[in-house]
């Protein structure tokens, strides 16, 4: 009975139009700065009241996963992450794109966004009532745990000057600071500016840092370019699309831990795809072989975080379905969306409606599939973006920034705030600083604070710390935090230890 | 060639986006209002809540009636205020208006700690959606305490913490009222929303929740939770099993409804205010409207532009009244 419904459901013309529709706008949508998936599904919304339940659900979930792996192609080919989510691709991405290597990184990216969506449409179609039941057992205690747990990936992103990114990380959490006090209710730091009171919005400081603060420094080079110099970017493409097929087995437990941390991050409804991005990076890093890679271009870096955002998608649509939670802030819309079809979250959507939910999930998990053909199909031709001359690709940047920091908001104070922190961004790279650490801060430190701020109320008369250690995920979290600041110095001594050892066994024998 | 291309398609990109968020453009007249000239709707809460997704609900029958696009954006923080200054930052001309939440809008301005110097005044109603009272539920399967009656037992006793959503919103109100009537002290632990306050209860994180009835009644349909008493004059038409608290001779009488309705600047011309007002009108007592609230647990309660003044005006003076319990110091 549920499975002839279903099949009736997913099986029409209605549902694939609404797929097509989902996986290219989302696509192009999350291709552009600042219009992310968010905008993307609130602007489709009034074109699904007419439309069947199940299509319309099915457009809305696959232009979000579509959106997140669109805003990594523009973060690898340009150093422009269309999305937040796609802060952590550009970096080895990039990196890849100027050694000549862009297509061979869109191809990962691909491969990898194509499995950690399609990984977490299997989580949200197998197991997605359990694992929302767990998502409960988090809340602002933990939320503050993950967040500093977050803030240790600063001392990875540093690059070669720990000081400098630690200073940028501080930075960062001062700006997150910035805002509306939510216990007291009152403003800080807006020096009565009304626009502060929400304080400084991560998009447009995000596209500012990295897109702006790019289009700058690659403009320092079209001068020289002309005088003869070599251009940064190397006019052939070369490589394949596809990953190698002994790559891509070396790098399942690679694709599946990052799926795994990312079906995690999008359950817990304080954590979206921004954050596990960056988690499924770290993660890779420390898991690694080859961790001096990370930051100078690694393939294994761009299997990480791709796989993790798009994983995410379907992690934080468990929770929106089986209990109406939002995992994240384009699920939260998502919900609008399922809620004006008359679809209300709850054990229903498993036994009543099953039939509409199953095909939704399929459809999500068809889209994730079809993305990634789709992705392979077009490389080839997107991949061209990055040789496009600087002289051109300079201003359509610029211009692309200045609205699409408008656009979120229809604010021109967020455009300003974004030339702010593209200029900020161009002086901090041009004297040695990583912008990462900022972003991370930026999206951390008011999680932190208000987990930690919450979490006391919460304690109520108990001792915060008592309290802490009162809740066995938050012991775990804490034992996590400890391993991750304090593990690469024990390993470091192992294997100073070990190569003394080496080098005298060496010495032996040649003795 | 293929270059040119990718460039091209780079521009329409950007044209899109332009389109997309090009709703500010003051409209200069000539043709009447709307002239086809997008409107922006600041909906000053996160898109998803209560307050959004009945903002979007309104739209697509406006724009019908207005022949021209309602671009919604929310511009969230401070209670709503920071879109609502943003809202009266923009020129009196219509093509901005933004949905006003009673009672949280006074709070932002009756508290003096916070240095607001726009009220209600400066404020052109155009009509009220929705009416939507406070309750307080609580988990179902909560064992401590069962209903109103235990849970004030119980809480009498023992340091107990509610969610909320944020400090001068309804559900605060509300919180302060009650601690006051009653003679307990919950403690608020304010969320982003009611999504935030509900995960916490379900978490066991919290002990009970404040929430309106259009936020708890699919979740008590659900048997997700537990609503054990509501705020309101009458018994509510959606749930009218609550049991409500000025009929049960508990305490002192409290009321507490969040309105949602919708306003643009004043000093907006009047023939500009008449369309909006009349296309808000039309979409609000559309009749599939309405049904559609319902299921999402809203229940629309049309109030035109003078009505829904006087009454804020009333509420405003009533909230004033609160000064001392809410700890505004003059």
């Amino acid at each position: 009975m549920i499975i002839s419904e279903l099949i009736a459901n997913l099986v029409n013309i209605e549902t694939f139009i609404g797929i097509l529709v989902g996986v290219v706008g989302g696509m192009v949508i999350g291709a552009l700065p600042g219009l992310g998936a968010t905008m993307g599904i609130a602007l489709l919304i009034p074109i699904t009241f007419g439309m069947h339940p199940t299509a319309a659900l099915i457009m809305l979930s696959s232009l979000y996963t579509a959106a997140i792996y669109g805003g990594s192609i523009t973060a690898i080919l340009i150093h422009t992450p269309g999305t937040p989510a796609s802060a952590a691709t550009a970096m080895d991405g990039y990196a890849l794109t100027k050694q000549g290597k862009g297509l061979e990184a869109i191809g990962i990216s691909t491969f990898a966004s194509m499995t950690g969506g399609t990984l977490s449409a299997v989580a949200l179609f197998f197991i997605a009532p359990p694992l929302a039941r767990i998502s409960l057992m988090f809340n602002a205690p933990e939320y503050f745990l993950i967040a500093i747990f977050g803030l240790t990936i600063i001392g990875t992103l540093a690059g070669d000057n720990m000081l400098k990114g630690l200073i940028a990380g501080v930075a960062g959490l001062c700006i997150s600071f910035v805002g509306f006090d939510i216990t007291v209710g009152v403003p800080r730091f807006t020096y009565k500016i009304a626009e502060l009171e929400s304080g400084i919005q991560l998009v447009p400081a995000l596209i500012g840092l990295f897109s702006l603060s790019q289009v700058m420094i690659q403009a320092e080079s079209i001068e020289a370019i002309r005088r003869g110099g070599k251009a940064d970017i190397p006019k052939q493409l070369q490589g394949r699309v596809l990953p190698p097929f002994q790559e891509i087995v070396r790098e399942i437990p690679n694709l599946l831990r990052s799926s795994v941390i990312g079906i995690i991050v999008g359950i817990l409804p304080g954590a979206g795809g921004d954050i596990g991005g960056w988690l499924g990076y770290n993660e890779a890093k420390r898991w690694s072989k080859n961790r001096q890679e990370f930051g100078k271009g690694s393939r294994e870096a761009v299997y990480a975080s791709e796989a993790a955002n798009n994983a995410v998608t379907g992690g934080s649509i468990i929770p929106l379905i089986t209990l109406g939670i939002p995992g994240s802030s384009a699920a939260a819309v998502l919900l609008g969306g399922l809620m004006i079809q008359g679809l209300t979250p709850g054990h229903t959507m498993f036994t009543e409606k099953a039939g509409i939910t199953y095909a939704i999930i399929l459809g999500f998990l068809f889209a994730n599939i079809l993305m990634g053909l789709l992705g392979f199909l077009v490389a080839k031709r997107v991949a061209k973006v990055a040789n496009v001359p600087t002289g051109i690709l300079a201003p359509v940047i610029v211009v692309l920034s200045v609205v699409g920091a408008y656009a979120i908001n229809l604010s021109y104070f967020d455009a300003c705030v974004m030339v702010v922190f593209g200029l900020a961004g161009y002086f901090m790279r041009k004297t040695g600083f990583a912008t990462a650490p900022i972003v991370l801060a930026i999206i951390l430190g008011s999680m932190a604070e208000q987990g930690y701020k919450r979490a006391i109320l919460m304690a109520k008369d108990m001792n915060i710390y008592a309290y802490y250690f009162s809740r066995p995920i938050c012991v775990v979290l804490i034992l996590l935090i400890i391993l991750s600041l304090f593990a690469p110095l024990g390993l470091k001594a192992l294997e100073k230890k070990m190569h003394k050892t080496h080098s005298q066994a060496n010495k032996d024998s040649d003795d | 060639m293929k270059k040119t291309v990718i460039v091209c398609v780079l521009l329409l990109g950007a044209l899109g986006a332009a389109f997309a968020g090009g709703g500010s453009e003051a409209g200069s007249s000539g043709a009447a209002f709307p002239a086809g000239k997008p409107i922006t709707l600041i909906c000053p809460w996160a898109p998803g809540g209560g307050s959004d997704i009945g903002a979007r609900m309104v739209v697509p029958y406006m724009e019908k009636k207005l022949g021209t696009t309602i671009n919604v954006i929310n511009p969230t923080g401070a209670s709503g205020w920071v879109g609502w200054e943003r809202m009266l930052s923009a020129p009196e001309d219509g093509y901005t208006f933004a949905m006003i939440n009673l009672p949280t809008i006074f709070s932002g301005y009756l508290d003096p700690a916070l240095g607001r110097t726009k009220t209600i005044d400066d404020f052109q109603m155009l009509g009220n959606h929705v009416t939507d009272f406070a309750t307080i539920a609580i988990r179902t399967d909560e064992t401590r305490f069962s209903d109103l009656k235990s849970f004030i037992a119980y809480a009498k006793t023992h340091p107990l913490t509610m969610t909320t959503t944020g400090v001068g919103t309804q559900q605060h109100i509300l919180l302060v009222l009650f601690n006051a009537a009653v003679g307990i002290n919950l403690t608020p632990v304010p969320g982003n929303g009611f999504k935030d306050s509900y995960a916490a209860l379900l978490g066991k994180h919290v002990d009970a929740v404040v929430g309106s009835v259009g936020e708890v009644l699919v979740p008590e349909k659900n048997k997700e939770l537990k609503t054990i008493v509501i705020f309101s004059e009458a018994p509510s038409r959606l749930m009218p099993h609550i049991p409500v608290w000025n009929k049960l001779g508990m305490g002192p009488n409290i009321v507490v409804s969040s309105q949602r309705a919708f306003a643009c600047k004043k000093g907006t011309p009047p023939e500009i205010v008449k369309v909006l007002a009349d296309a808000l009108k039309d979409a609000i007592t559309n009749a599939e409207q309405t049904s559609k609230m319902k299921e999402l647990g809203l229940d629309v309660d049309y109030m035109g532009p003078e009505d829904f003044a006087k009454h804020a005006k009333s509420e405003e003076g009533r909230i004033k009244g609160l000064s001392d319990v809410m700890g505004w110091k003059k």
